[in-house]
Parts: C-alpha cells; sequence; structure tokens
C-alpha cells in the first residue's frame, strides 16, 4: 500500500490520468507464463500484483518518479512490452510500482548518412524496421520474439539475438549509445552521446565502458533506459514485408532462400561451419524437429499429428543470402551448393519447404514465436553460445536432461533438441534448447525441470548467452565467488537502496560472504 | 618513502618473482619513466617481471598491503603515456609472460599472454594459413593483447564482423588481487566464444582502461585467413568531403575488406626507402624508442620530397581479398561491383597512385604486417598523434581547424600525417593525426606542444571522440560528462577500494 501522497506526489509528475491504484489496472501487470510467476500465483503471493502503475513520458518525468521513489522509499519496475515471459517485470516487493514506458514510443530521429537511429524505449522491431526499410535500411533483423518486443528490452533482457545474426551479430553489437535514469535519477548518458547528445559517432567510453553494464541481463535493475542510439544495416530490398500474404510471404527482393535436410546430425554442423567460414549468408540456421513442428503449423493438434507422423525430420537447414548485386548472389548461390555436394544434405521438398514460408518470414519480421505460447503448454529456454559441432556436448546434455525427464513424464514428447543460430561469420554460435511442459504440473516438478536444464547446460560445458531466470541460480555456483562479488559491487554503485526491480536476474541474492 | 620501507618491498618482490626479476636501478627505472607523449617522466620505484598470473596476483595483493601503485607494461609501443607512471610504484613489465597458449586453426582463435607480439603471433599463424589482424600504426614489436585491449582499429575495420569485436575473453587479476574470467570461458570446459558475462559484460570494463581496472595476462582472440587471391585499388582525392563520402558508398554495398585513406605525408612516409643501417629496426620493431627515432638522414629526406610530390592530397586504398572458396570469382564479381559503384559516383579507380610501381604489393605486405608508418617518427625526431573518432561529414572540419591552428603555431601544415579509418560500414571514421616534432629543439617542443593541446580541444567542439582519453584528453572527454565520470569514479572504489592500480590516468 503507497499512501496518498506519494501518489499525488507522482500524479504531480506525469498528470493523474497517467498513475493508477486500481485494482484491475495493477492486476493487469501481473501476467507472465514464467514457471516461477505462476508457482507464485498458485502461493497466492501478494507481491506478484504491484501497488500503483505509472506511465512517464519523457526522460525528465522519469527521473522525477526516481527521486519520488528514493525519497518514499518505493520499489521501481520498468516495463518496455513486458512479453519476456520470464518474470521479469513481475513485482516481487511491496510499495513497487510497475513504470509502463508505452508513451515512450517514438522515433526520433533517423540519420541515414550515417546508418543510425535513435529512438525511445518502447519502439518495436517492427516499427524500426517499417521505418527504416523505407530509407534502405533496417535494424539487422528481429530476435526470437515476436515483433512487438521492444528493442530497448529485448536488448537489455537477452542482448537482441536474431536469425541474421551470421552477418550482423547479437542486437547489442548494434546498440550505440544510451540514455538512462539512474536509481538516484541522475542522467547517464553513454559513449560520444554523452558528451554531446544525440551524437552516435562512438559506442565505447570514454575510456572503460559504461554501456556495457545494461546491454544484457541488467533488465531494469540498474537504471531506465530512456533513449537508444543503434546502428542501422543497408537493405537491399525496398519496402517489406507484405501484410496481406503473412502465411505465405514473398522472399524479399535481393535475397534467396534455401532449405537442406539431413540425416546425420554431424553432417548437418559441417555443412553449418563450412558456410559460415565461407563468409557467405546472412543467416545460417540448423533447425530440430520440435522448431519446424512448431513454426511450420500453427494449427496445435494438426502440429502434434504431423510431429507424430514424423512429418519434420530432425534436422533442416535454413540460410538467407542477400545480396547487392546479382553477381553476389549467384557466387553465393554456387559457394553454397559447392559445400552441399561436398559434404551431403539435399534440398527440401517443395511441399515441406513451402510449409516454412512463415518461418523465412522470422529472419526479418518474427511472426513464428508468438506460436509458441501455446495453451497448457509453458517453456523454459536455455540459450547457450557455442559451436555447432560440439556433439559430445549435446550428447552429455541429453543424456543427463532430456533422457530422464523424457522417461519420467515430466516433459512433453515433443521436447525441443537444440538449435543453432550462427553468430558473426560463426565465430559462435547460438545454442538454444527448449523444454516443453505442462502448465499445471506441481510445483516440485516444474523446479525439478528447471534445474535439470539450468544444471545441465553448465555441468555440459555449453556456456550461456542469457543468463535469465532460474539458471542464475545453478550458474553462480559453478563460475565462483568473484561473480557474486562482482555483480553485487555493481548493484551498489547505481542502486545502493534496491530500488530498481528488486530480485532480478544476476541481482537475485543477499549478499554472500567474500570469498 | 624511507630507504628501509623500500627494501622490504624490494625483497618481498624478490620473493615473489626472484630477485633477477625485480630492479630498482635508476638506469632501469629511467627506461620505463617516460614515452614520446607529453605526460610528464616519472620514474617507478620497483620493475618487476613476473612469469605466471600467480605472481601477479601476488605482486597486487602487496601493493594492497603496502598501498603501493602498481603499473601495467607489455610492449611500451603505444607512446599515449598510459604505462607512464603518474606517482611511481611498482612497474609490472609483462613480457616474459609472451606465450601463445593455444591455436584452433577450426574456429579460427588463439589464447595469448601479454607479452606475445604481432610478429611472433603471426610468425606461429602464418604455419596455419591464419593471421591476426594488425592496426597499421602498430610496430612487428606491438603487443597483440595490449593493442586489442585498447581497441586501436585495425585495416579491416570497415567490416561489421571481422575487424571489430577481436577479442573472445579474457582473464584479470583484479584490483584485489583475485583472477576473474570473463566470457564464456567463465564456465568450465565452455568454448572460447564471447567476452560477455558471467552475468554482466564485465570485460568492457577493462578494456580502454589503461590498466586502472585490472591486469589482463590472458586474451583469446578472432583470427582470419591469409588472402587466396587478393586486388587493390588506389583512388586519388583532392578533399575529405568527397573521399568520406566515396568511403560511405562503398561500405553502404558492403564491398571489399580492408579499406582506408591516406593523405600524402602518411602515403608518402610508407613508401620512401629507409636508409639501410635503420632496415632492421624497423622490420622489429624497435625503430622507435621512449626518446622517439633517429632523424631521417638528408639523403633520406630527399626520396621522401620526391614520393610526396607525386602524390595527391589523399589516397583511398580499397582492397578486396578472398580468402574462402571460389576466391576468383569472388574478387571478380566484386571489382565488378567496385567499378560500377565508382563510375558512379565519380571517382577513379586506379592500381596505383604516384607510378610508384608495385604499390598494391606494398600495401598487402602493410595490411597483414605493417613496420613502415614507423618511420614517421624518425621525421623529425618524434611524433605527436591526434587520435579520435569523427563521423564522415565532420572530418573536413576537423582537418582544417588542426592546419589553421598549426599554421597559427608556425607548424607546417604540409607535414601533418593522415590516416582516416572507417568502422563498422562508415557509420563513423577512426582518424590519426600526426603532429611531427623535433624533440631536441626547445622551441619547436614547446610550438608543437601547444598546438597539440590547442588542436586537442579545439576538435572536440568540432566533432571529436576521445574512446581512449589518454593525457590531457581525459579532462576534455569527462569534463564533458559529469554523471559518466562520477560513476566510473564510483565503480572505481568499489573495485579498487586502495586506488593503487595505475593511478592517475583517465578520470581517476
Amino acid at each position: 500500500m503507497i499512501e496518498s501522497h506519494v501518489i499525488q506526489a507522482l500524479a504531480e509528475i506525469v498528470g493523474p490520468e497517467f498513475v493508477s491504484t486500481d485494482r484491475e489496472i495493477r492486476q493487469a501487470h501481473t501476467k507472465d507464463p514464467a514457471p516461477n510467476i505462476t508457482l507464485r500465483l498458485l502461493r497466492k503471493d501478494p507481491t506478484v500484483v504491484p501497488d500503483a502503475v505509472i506511465l512517464p513520458s519523457t526522460t525528465e518525468e522519469v527521473s522525477a518518479i526516481m527521486r519520488v521513489a528514493n525519497r518514499f522509499g518505493l520499489k521501481i519496475i520498468p516495463v518496455g512490452s513486458g512479453d519476456n515471459l520470464t518474470g521479469l517485470c513481475i513485482p516481487s516487493r511491496s510499495r513497487s510500482v510497475i513504470m509502463d514506458l508505452r508513451r515512450m514510443d517514438k522515433i526520433l530521429e533517423i540519420d541515414e548518412e550515417n546508418q543510425t537511429a535513435r529512438f525511445q524505449p518502447f519502439v518495436s522491431y517492427a516499427r524500426l524496421q517499417a521505418e527504416t526499410m523505407k530509407r534502405g535500411l533496417w535494424n539487422g533483423g528481429t530476435p526470437a520474439a515476436p515483433s512487438s518486443n521492444t528493442i530497448c528490452s529485448n536488448t537489455m533482457a537477452y542482448g537482441g539475438d536474431w536469425q541474421t545474426s551470421n552477418a550482423y551479430g547479437l542486437g547489442t553489437r548494434s546498440l550505440l549509445s544510451m540514455t538512462i535514469v539512474l536509481a538516484s535519477g541522475e542522467i547517464l548518458r553513454t559513449g560520444s552521446h554523452g558528451i554531446n547528445p544525440g551524437d552516435p559517432t562512438y559506442w565505447y567510453g570514454p575510456g572503460p565502458d559504461l554501456k556495457t553494464l545494461w546491454e544484457m541481463l541488467s533488465c531494469g535493475a540498474l537504471g531506465v533506459c530512456t533513449e537508444l542510439l543503434w546502428k542501422l544495416h543497408t537493405w537491399s530490398s525496398g519496402d517489406w514485408p507484405i501484410e496481406e500474404e503473412y502465411h505465405h510471404p514473398p522472399v524479399p527482393k535481393n535475397h534467396r532462400c534455401y532449405w537442406f535436410r539431413f540425416d546425420d546430425p554431424d553432417v548437418a554442423a559441417k555443412v553449418c561451419h563450412e558456410i559460415c567460414m565461407s563468409g557467405i549468408a546472412i543467416g545460417v540456421n540448423l533447425t530440430m524437429r520440435s522448431v519446424n513442428s512448431f513454426c511450420g503449423e500453427p494449427h496445435q493438434a494438426l502440429s502434434n499429428k504431423l510431429y507424430d507422423e514424423g512429418y519434420y525430420e530432425p534436422h533442416w537447414l535454413y540460410v538467407m543470402n542477400e545480396g547487392f548485386s546479382k553477381g553476389q548472389l549467384d557466387y553465393e548461390e554456387k559457394v553454397l551448393f559447392d559445400i552441399i555436394k561436398e559434404h551431403g544434405g539435399e534440398p527440401l521438398d517443395e511441399e515441406r519447404r513451402r510449409k516454412m514460408d512463415n518461418y523465412n518470414f522470422d529472419c526479418f519480421r518474427s511472426g513464428d514465436f508468438v506460436r509458441w505460447a501455446r495453451p497448457g503448454i509453458y517453456s523454459i529456454t536455455g540459450f547457450g553460445r557455442g559451436y555447432v559441432q560440439d556433439r559430445e556436448k549435446v550428447h552429455r546434455f541429453q543424456q543427463s536432461v532430456v533422457e530422464p525427464n523424457l522417461k519420467e513424464g515430466i516433459m512433453s514428447a515433443n521436447t525441443t533438441w537444440p538449435w543453432y543460430y550462427a553468430y558473426e561469420r560463426g565465430y559462435y554460435w547460438l545454442d538454444e534448447r527448449d523444454l516443453y511442459g505442462d502448465q499445471l504440473r506441481d510445483a516440485a516438478v516444474i523446479t525439478k525441470m528447471a534445474g535439470d536444464l539450468g544444471r545441465g547446460l553448465v555441468d555440459a560445458g555449453i556456456g550461456w548467452l542469457a543468463l535469465f531466470e532460474p539458471f542464475v541460480h545453478w550458474h553462480s555456483a559453478r563460475v565462483g565467488p568473484n561473480f557474486g562479488n562482482y555483480v553485487r559491487a555493481v548493484k551498489r554503485v547505481f542502486d545502493p537502496k534496491d530500488t530498481m526491480n528488486p530480485d532480478k536476474m544476476v541481482f537475485f541474492s543477499p549478499p554472500e560472504k567474500k570469498a | 618513502m624511507t630507504t628501509e620501507a623500500k627494501t622490504g618491498i624490494f625483497e618481498q618482490l624478490s620473493a615473489i618473482v626472484g630477485a633477477a626479476n625485480v630492479s630498482n636501478d635508476p638506469a632501469v627505472l629511467e627506461k620505463y619513466a617516460k614515452d614520446q607523449s607529453f605526460t610528464p617522466a616519472r620514474k617507478p620505484h620497483f620493475v618487476v617481471k613476473p612469469a605466471k598470473a600467480e605472481e601477479i596476483q601476488a605482486i597486487v595483493k602487496l601493493a594492497n598491503q603496502t598501498l603501493m601503485p602498481v603499473v601495467p607494461f607489455s610492449s611500451g609501443t603505444s607512446f599515449t603515456g598510459a604505462a607512464v607512471p603518474s606517482v611511481g610504484g611498482i612497474l609490472i613489465d609483462l613480457s616474459r609472460m609472451n606465450k601463445i597458449l593455444d591455436v584452433d586453426t577450426i574456429h579460427w582463435h588463439a589464447t595469448v599472454e601479454p607479452g606475445v607480439t604481432f610478429a611472433q603471433l603471426n610468425a606461429e599463424l602464418k604455419k596455419h594459413n591464419l593471421r591476426v589482424q594488425v592496426p597499421l600504426v602498430a610496430p612487428p614489436s606491438a603487443s597483440v593483447l595490449g593493442t586489442y585491449l585498447e581497441r586501436e582499429p585495425v585495416p579491416g575495420s570497415s567490416d561489421f564482423v571481422y575487424g571489430n569485436e577481436m577479442i573472445n575473453d579474457i582473464i584479470a587479476v583484479m584490483p584485489n588481487g583475485e583472477s576473474f574470467t570473463m566470457g564464456n570461458i567463465a564456465i568450465k570446459g565452455a568454448s572460447h566464444t564471447h567476452p560477455g558475462g558471467p552475468g554482466l559484460d564485465f570485460y568492457r570494463l577493462l578494456v580502454c582502461a589503461q590498466g586502472t581496472m585490472g591486469i589482463v595476462y590472458q586474451m583469446n582472440v578472432r583470427l582470419i585467413p591469409y588472402p587466396k587471391v587478393w586486388k587493390v585499388f588506389f583512388s586519388p582525392f583532392n578533399r575529405v568531403s568527397q573521399l568520406q563520402a566515396a568511403i560511405k558508398k562503398i561500405q553502404r554495398k558492403e564491398l571489399g575488406y580492408e579499406c582506408f585513406a591516406l593523405n600524402r605525408f602518411d602515403l608518402a612516409v610508407m613508401l620512401t626507402d629507409e636508409d639501410a643501417a635503420d632496415g632492421k629496426a624497423l622490420k622489429a620493431g624497435t625503430y622507435v624508442g621512449v626518446n622517439g627515432a633517429k632523424p631521417w638522414s638528408t639523403a633520406m629526406r630527399k626520396r621522401f620530397e620526391t614520393v610526396y610530390a607525386a602524390l595527391p592530397p589523399w589516397t583511398l586504398v580499397m582492397s578486396i581479398p578472398a580468402w574462402a572458396r571460389r576466391p576468383e570469382e569472388k574478387v571478380a564479381w566484386q571489382e565488378t561491383d567496385y567499378r560500377d559503384l565508382a563510375a558512379e559516383g565519380g571517382w577513379d579507380v586506379f592500381n596505383t597512385v604516384g607510378s610508384i610501381p608495385n604499390l598494391d604489393k606494398l600495401l598487402m605486405e602493410e595490411m597483414t604486417s605493417p613496420w613502415r608508418l614507423q618511420k614517421k617518427f624518425g621525421f623529425k625526431g618524434t611524433s605527436q598523434q591526434l587520435m579520435f573518432h569523427a563521423l564522415g561529414e565532420k572530418i573536413e572540419g576537423i582537418e582544417n581547424t588542426i592546419k589553421e591552428l598549426a599554421v597559427k603555431h608556425g607548424y607546417p601544415a604540409d607535414h601533418i600525417g593522415g590516416y582516416i579509418q572507417p568502422i563498422e560500414r562508415a557509420r563513423s571514421f577512426y582518424c590519426i593525426f600526426d603532429l611531427p616534432c623535433d624533440p631536441t629543439n626547445a622551441d619547436e617542443v614547446v610550438r608543437g606542444k601547444s598546438l597539440f593541446n590547442e588542436a586537442s580541444a579545439a576538435i572536440v567542439d568540432k566533432g571529436a571522440f576521445y574512446d581512449r582519453p589518454y593525457g590531457i584528453w581525459a579532462e576534455l572527454m569527462y569534463h564533458r560528462n559529469a554523471v559518466y565520470t562520477d560513476y566510473l569514479k564510483k565503480l572505481k572504489r568499489e573495485f579498487d577500494p586502495n586506488l593503487i592500480m595505475n593511478p592517475g590516468k583517465l578520470c581517476f
């Protein structure tokens, strides 16, 4: 319960229409299918519901709100699109205020000359793409998330991974500078934007780079991002995509899309590696049976039927080439087929390839990932960073985590195998593992499943890409006490009163004794 | 400090690294007391040469107990004052830690210690047809780890993937003496795939930090292969504004790999044959010392004037290498596309400039194993460098400002070196403008220093950004961003409560 005079102080900042203590509005901000949130709801934890919701519209309003929060001991949970599905934007303490950033939705500037964009935190991937594609530019891709996802929160939570990362890397590679309102209410600007606001010249420093602390996993626990400067890449295809052809969209102009099937995963991995090391393609993605079934068929019952019939084979490779000339497209195609001829794999038949058209779409504007949130199923996702050839680690993981859980009936039968995205010309690969289970399982089962996945990824030596809940718990013990000590040192510096989104991600636990 | 206290520390350091690897001999200390920058000379109290991480840890712990500053030193080739002690202390010379720990020829990466030089690593990698990318201005003797830690751009930085984020992971001794692994390999058995983590992306707090946040003793770096087929093209430009516009057009089409421009002075320096006596030192990377370089002979200067006269004001170097499959075909379509683009944009594409024979071969060597730009230090004996990032359209204004100030300070504007390197598809540019100076001429030193200081400040207002704020640039940057500076200092106090790590640098 927050006192009325505090609510009044907040209302004076944003206007009374943009702050609310209404029960329905507050409850509307507690929706998240993450297992940890489901468990807290089942236990009737009252802190899941915030005490107030506030909608600022400017950096200065956010700053003023932080000052009020400091004075009256509020906890502030900033929310972008709020579709992270891992409980990051759900309160965990009393006196929590959800800071909903949906009014900060403006693209402030697109600098065509220097290929950069400046925008507010509620700008989605879809909107930035639509605006930039008109100008022959784009942000480089859409992550494994709905295209309504905001660039800001996706980057701050997961680093912004996408299917075109073979050419453009993780989203954080494109994040140039930020404006961040700190817990104190101070306004921090990074890189050259800090010297001359709006200047996209350089993204590091000066000197040690503070922006690094916000790029992944900070999740609103170190401050509220209110403005981003972003690198844009050349888009060779003009306006795209076409809404009316949603299910079978055309491949964009100057792009070519290829699908191959493999019987032997080692051959598939070898082909993936060779493609990347040949320096071709903007997207190289090796998908497994379950991903194909989810993305190839929107109807769940049909998807399950096709899955059981073996319609979707275990290893399908999806390659997207972009060329700024016919010479480039022809060259890349020749190289691709040289590799296939040399190592194996065959083009996917037309019927099944067409089934995946919608998935092709995901390279540019994700549509399929919304399908994953199907009724009665929840997923726990683990992201690893490794190499596509790491078969030994995959085996270790499969034996230690997937098989026992399948045997005990904890996971559903179409639990995915890992699937891979190439990053930065194959210097590393995202290795994603989704475990699907029944939403109504009891708490012990959910906890076991999450624990097995967290431990399994680390014990197999796979590494991590996004270390979100609940894996951070198992991770901490594996990488030593420095991890916790330095993370807490950072939190102490930027948020000494633990005002910002407490108990989240790497900032989850009370201080430990120094090792 | 009392003699007794100093003796105690000397003995403890000797116990850590062995007496042969500690020195407080003034003649030895003198070698570490300065570099070519205007940073005031200051001797350390001790120089130690550890051989392994545990020794660095013990030294840092001793420094905390005795409140002695520590200054990490790798190869001493950066000439920016970063490794010149501000208040004495223990200088940790990491040159004994010079092992290449592993080379992965499948995924193209190598793990190195701080003492590993570009020449050493490239000699090893050549066996596998791989190479480490070297900044055009780094001598062969420069430390790979030290150079990458300071983010000096390479000729391929115009590309988005290959020439930019080349650090895979680092391991550092933190200011409290603990060893901290950053990146994917923090998990046992995990691969060298990314520098981020554990948890937060800490590693960039140690990058461009001049040793103020920890001592990096191991780094995994990305490699690329040698080209199988390679063509290099040259285009003359009179003005930077036209040059940067052409570079933007090229990068927008994602053509070629290495792409950069040199002005008449820098290219002439590169092309002027050195005196036979200096060849060995140049190729070893020992041509430039703490007092500068041996000034050119009259004959060399004459050769320089001839080359200089034949060159255009700016030369764009556009390189099209192919290191993977169907290399001839790749170079062919890229050349076709590039020539079409140049014809459309209205600039010439030649195989050389100034009728210099085999210019492409010489540039290919410079793009893989550079050494020739060291010669600029001998033009007058030393050279001060203005190194900054700027947007393309602002570079000409910055160049003009530097030239105007040069004239004001009685400095020959024709003898200013210029190197322009697009980064990440030309969304921004890294620039180095060189101001050669005679260190033995007191009047010239005073004028050179005034010019350097005034130009450093003036170009910030014209759009220059010092991402690595050495010396006086620290004040120019940090005074303009109080919140950033304040929080950097707060973080520093958390990580280094005794403020022992290279004090006096940056805003610390």
